[in-house]
């Protein structure tokens, strides 16, 4: 396998995007990542694009071939992955492979969602097709409503409180008013976030990441092709792996078993620890999911992910920094895309350009979770010089 | 070659070697949630309640739950008391009965 980079990135704001049809979206993202790039567009020999509810919110498939046409990216491979929320970060890691194995030099990962356009019941309709429609979905079990049985399972496990979980909320909150991709930023209190409308028992508006639209995109390289080393961010590891599609089916709600694997196999195929780490971007989908996350990766120990948040240990200037970006939670979820806007804000920390940058930042973890933990995927990326 | 669809497998291990086994419908809950905004695919509206039940029998299952306004501790005992669209129903069981 040949080593990858980054040569550039690309995104749109995330949040409402009205009157521009999903695939010209998505092609406004992968034009920015590749001037970003520097390289010809005729130089891309693949694209691999994450989607998970265009066809049922927009009555759109085949959106690789669309936003190929779109960039004049024609006749080569153009392929759609999905896997929930995860789809983005599976796209990524396709890309990385079609450039690791020496399929081509240069491949573009797309993510694309657009969702605001529809009705919350029909939203929550469409993202429920990532659950069991055997074993769970009949129970009338949303998402929200899985992750408040994962909230009541750890606060009964390891004693977190609501305070905990709300820090989750008020830090990427307020990390997301100073990212201008950002949908919804601000500043928020205790009270706020307490007080907020219920949607699925603990949860409450605002421990629930908003309804997205958006797209992001990421040019991968052959490390020896990259035109311009000194802006290149380095892929030390892209894994994905699997877990049970089925609440039933996790031996324990206060873990996702995919993302327990997925991260120890990162680790050992670079002998980095989490240690290492100097800031996290990771899929929190609901407040809880952040607590749940950063244990499972190994970046806090297990059954401190509430109290290192109540404490601002995992604030930008913290021992840990998650989600500088301010995560899904404020930062938004369209759903195909926010695995590459991860990779994209990564990128721009290790750039040292982040409107919340953590100074020195040298290695940074991506970690993008679909469905009830199905699919996952976690990125090691570093700066050259690292 | 026959491919057996349609015939019923474990969604574990893929065996068809399945029985029946009586089962006294009590368990215990793991979790629970109160759904308050439910998918456009459920004709039920909120809020009612959803609980991941481990039976006495050892088979973990995603139920609904009745009596949820009474707070139930997690690991509280539970029996069925019914059923909708082959989705059991669970309710709080007094322990000594
Ligand atoms: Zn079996």
């Amino acid at each position: 396998m040949r080593k990858v980079s980054i040569a550039g990135v690309g995104s749109t704001r995330f949040g409402r995007h009205d009157g521009i049809p999903v695939d010209e979206l998505a092609a406004a993202a992968g034009r920015s990542a590749i001037i970003d790039a520097g390289v010809e567009p005729e130089r891309v020999g693949a694209l691999y694009l994450g989607n998970f509810v265009g066809g049922m919110l927009t009555g759109q498939e085949i959106l690789a071939g669309l936003a190929g046409e779109a960039m004049g990216l024609s006749g080569i491979p153009c392929t759609k992955v999905e896997g929930a929320c995860a789809s983005g970060g599976i796209a990524f890691r396709h890309a990385y492979l079609a450039v690791a194995s020496g399929m081509t030099d240069v491949a573009l990962a797309l993510g694309v969602e657009k969702m605001t356009h529809a009705t919350n019941p029909q939203i929550t309709e469409a993202l429920n097709s990532a659950m069991d429609n055997r074993a769970d979905a009949p129970s009338g079990l949303t998402f929200p409503g899985v992750f408040g049985m994962a909230w009541r399972r750890h606060a009964d496990r390891y004693g977190t409180d609501r305070e905990q979980v709300s820090a989750v909320v008020i830090k990427n909150k307020r990390n997301g008013l100073s990212n201008p991709l950002a949908q919804m930023g601000a500043e928020l209190r205790f009270d706020e976030v307490r007080n907020a409308k219920p949607i699925a028992d603990p949860l409450r508006l605002y421990d629930c990441c908003p309804t997205s639209d958006g797209a992001a995109a990421v040019v991968v390289m052959a490390q020896e092709a990259v035109p311009a080393r000194d802006r290149a961010i380095d892929i030390l590891a892209s894994v994905q792996s699997s877990g049970s599609a089925r609440v039933a089916g996790h031996p324990d709600l206060c873990s996702f078993d995919a993302t327990v694997r997925a991260a120890r196999q990162a680790f050992g195929e670079t002998g980095l620890g989490p240690q290492d780490i100097d800031f996290v971007e990771l899929h929190d989908c609901f407040s809880i999911a952040e607590i749940i996350d950063c244990e499972d990766l190994g970046v806090v120990p297990r059954g401190q992910g509430g109290g290192w948040a109540i404490e601002g240990r995992t604030a930008v200037g913290g021992d840990m920094p998650i989600n500088p970006s301010g995560g899904l939670l404020a930062k938004g979820h369209p759903v195909g895309a926010t695995g590459l806007g991860q990779v994209y804000e990564a990128v721009s920390q290790l750039r040292a350009e982040h409107p919340n940058q953590v100074p020195g930042a040298r290695f940074g973890l991506t970690h993008n979770l679909g469905g009830t933990g199905v699919a996952c995927t976690v990125s090691l990326l570093a700066r050259p010089d690292a | 070659m026959d491919t057996s669809a349609g015939s019923r497998r474990c969604r574990r291990c893929g065996s068809e070697d399945l029985v029946p086994i009586d089962i006294d419908g009590r368990g215990k809950i793991l979790s629970w949630t109160v759904i308050r905004r439910p998918s456009g695919a459920v004709s039920r509206q909120g809020p009612f309640a959803v609980a991941l039940v481990e039976l006495t029998a050892g088979v973990r299952m995603t139920a609904n739950l009745e009596g949820w306004e009474n707070e139930p501790a997690p690991g509280s005992d539970v029996v069925a008391v019914g059923e909708i669209d082959g989705i059991p129903i669970f309710a709080a069981s007094d322990p000594s009965s």
